[in-house]
């Protein structure tokens, strides 16, 4: 039988901070590549480490991760950066980096991928258009609003259309307006073949675009609530 | 998405991203690399020119005195007595294995040889000094000197036979000396250089962590924030050691003005030829480069404790 291999495949997965208690607790799961799946739990449920491991951030105290069908234990650190630039993230804090005008934030992640021409220009701009930042597009992010900043996050996310994008609580700083036409963007990325991971606690959201779930609580996956392939 | 029509921001008209990824020179102490390499760069040209030099005097001294001998023959009675006899040590010396020409130096060369040390020269004149030959040998030790002072002993215990060779030694013992200190110095400077680069680098690494770390989860390699450091401390080195070589320029212009016209007899005054300024010159490059590479090598090492 030919089966293809899942984008992201956890096994028994834990991670802890230091020599701290276990923040994520025997997490098996897998998500198959050009799937869009939510995050949800309660506050200190572990969404944001979750999506740290998954963007190769922190490695896990036990259990095994397989991502791109590449095992991440044995992963050579040379080979970190062509996986990383495979994957976009929303962080909770943005972190963007304030000595660089907006463009510049969005076009990094192309110039990382060394991606130049007059093509990087108008794109970025147009995205900087779509999410409604046009009209600050020398700002430095320090100068925007939190909403303003999460955009630019956004935007920085999707420049360079990831194979894998994990958002950090995307919406926590937009009204409902820009808040969907946020997640259309996601959904449209979504339609190009990108596997969409969106850590949330915001149940209408959840509700409103119908995907499927991964439940967190106390470090622990839910299967029971999820509609996302979840293996106990 | 579709395309828009461009605004005319100023966005619109430039290049992206032209800058550094990462803030170098925004808080860090790096900004005084340039005034720390200034100095120091200066300290390094001068150390090699000190050393060049002593080289170029120590290759003239030894040009010079290699197979020189001096005979001193002190005068007998009157003044054609005296040139009869010194014509006879003239023809005894010719003879010798290895020596191949002698010169009596006239009575005015031999004032002029002792007026700085016994003064007036019209004095001198009157007095009844000895006769210097200037015996050149075919080699440093082409003449035995032992069996030449003996012959010359035979005639006249008061001759004296000098070869230089005493004096001559520690003069150059000193030069060299001199030369070692000098590039002792020059090793130690250099040695101070990098460790300002190496200090700069992890300053600014420390410093601007937290950008870096960004860069890094975005898929920057780690050549990529290493270039990054190495075009600041591109910018810096060059900045530091051009200053330093404008100053050490000056510096040993001004002292060639100053002290060029004094005139030591019986020495060389060592000068900096075409090829020497060159090498002084080649001091920058070598300090850029250097920096360029122990920057990266330090910032390698440093990204290569993160995660």
């Amino acid at each position: 039988m030919n089966r293809v291999e899942p984008l992201i495949r956890f096994d028994h997965v834990g991670l802890r901070y230091g020599s701290g208690p276990e923040v994520l607790r025997d997490l098996t799961f897998t998500v198959p590549a050009g799937a869009f799946a939510f995050v949800t739990g309660p506050s200190g449920a572990g969404k944001s480490s979750l999506i740290r491991l998954m963007h190769l951030s922190h490695r896990p105290s036990r259990g095994l991760i397989r991502m791109f069908g590449r095992d991440m234990a044995t992963l050579a650190k040379r080979d970190l950066p062509a996986i990383r630039r495979r994957i976009g993230v929303v962080f909770q804090d943005f972190q963007l980096l304030n000595h660089l005008s907006i463009v510049d934030n969005v076009a990094l992640p192309l110039r990382l991928a060394g991606v130049n021409g007059d093509g990087v220009r108008s794109h970025v701009l147009d995205l900087l258009r779509w999410v409604g930042l046009g009209d600050r597009l020398e700002a430095s992010p320090a100068t925007l609003s939190g909403g303003e900043q999460q955009r630019v996050a956004i935007a920085r996310a999707v420049i360079n259309r990831p194979d894998l994008l994990l958002a950090d609580e995307p919406t926590g700083n937009v009204d409902d307006e820009i808040g969907m036409r946020l997640m259309q963007l996601f959904e449209e990325l979504h339609k190009l073949g990108t596997t969409v991971i969106v850590a949330t606690h915001d149940q209408n959201l959840i509700e409103r675009l119908g995907h499927s779930v991964m439940s967190l609580q106390d470090g622990y996956l839910y299967p029971g609530l999820a509609k996302a392939e979840a293996a106990s | 998405m579709t395309a828009r029509p461009a605004s005319r921001s100023r966005a619109n008209d430039r290049k992206i991203g032209r800058g550094l990824d990462i803030p170098l020179g925004t808080g860090g102490p790096d900004r005084f690399l340039a005034w720390l390499l200034a100095p120091m760069t200066y300290l390094a040209i001068l150390a090699v020119a000190v050393a060049l030099l002593v080289g170029d005097l120590l290759a003239h001294w030894d040009n010079a005195a290699a197979g020189v001998i001096s005979v001193q023959v002190p005068p007998i009675g009157d003044r054609i007595a005296t040139t009869a006899r010194v014509g006879q040590i003239m023809d005894i010396i010719e003879e010798v294995d290895g020596v191949a020409s002698v010169r009596a130096l006239p009575p005015d060369e031999t004032v002029e040889l002792l007026e700085p040390w016994l003064g007036d020269a019209a004095i001198l004149a009157e007095l009844s000094l000895p006769v210097m030959l200037d015996v050149r040998a075919d080699g440093p030790e082409a003449v035995d000197i032992a069996a030449l002072t003996a012959t010359m002993h035979e005639i006249d215990a008061e001759i004296t036979v000098d070869d230089h060779g005493i004096w001559l030694d520690q003069i150059l013992g000193a030069a060299e000396t001199v030369g070692a200190i000098a590039l002792a110095s020059l090793g130690l400077v250099a040695l101070a250089i990098l460790a300002s680069i190496v200090l700069a680098a992890r300053a600014g690494f420390a410093i601007h962590r937290q950008t870096i770390e960004i860069l890094h989860l975005m898929g920057a390699t780690d050549r990529y924030i290493a270039r990054q450091f190495q075009r600041r401390m591109l910018s810096l080195t060059l900045r530091g050691a051009l200053a330093g070589l404008v100053i050490a320029a000056i510096t040993l212009v001004a002292v060639h003005f100053l002290v060029g016209p004094v005139r030591v007899p019986l020495t060389h005054a060592p000068t900096l030829g075409p090829l020497d300024w060159v090498l002084l010159c080649l001091v920058v490059p070598i300090t850029v480069g250097v920096g360029w590479a122990i920057s990266r090598l330090t910032i390698l090492a440093a990204l290569s404790r993160l995660a």
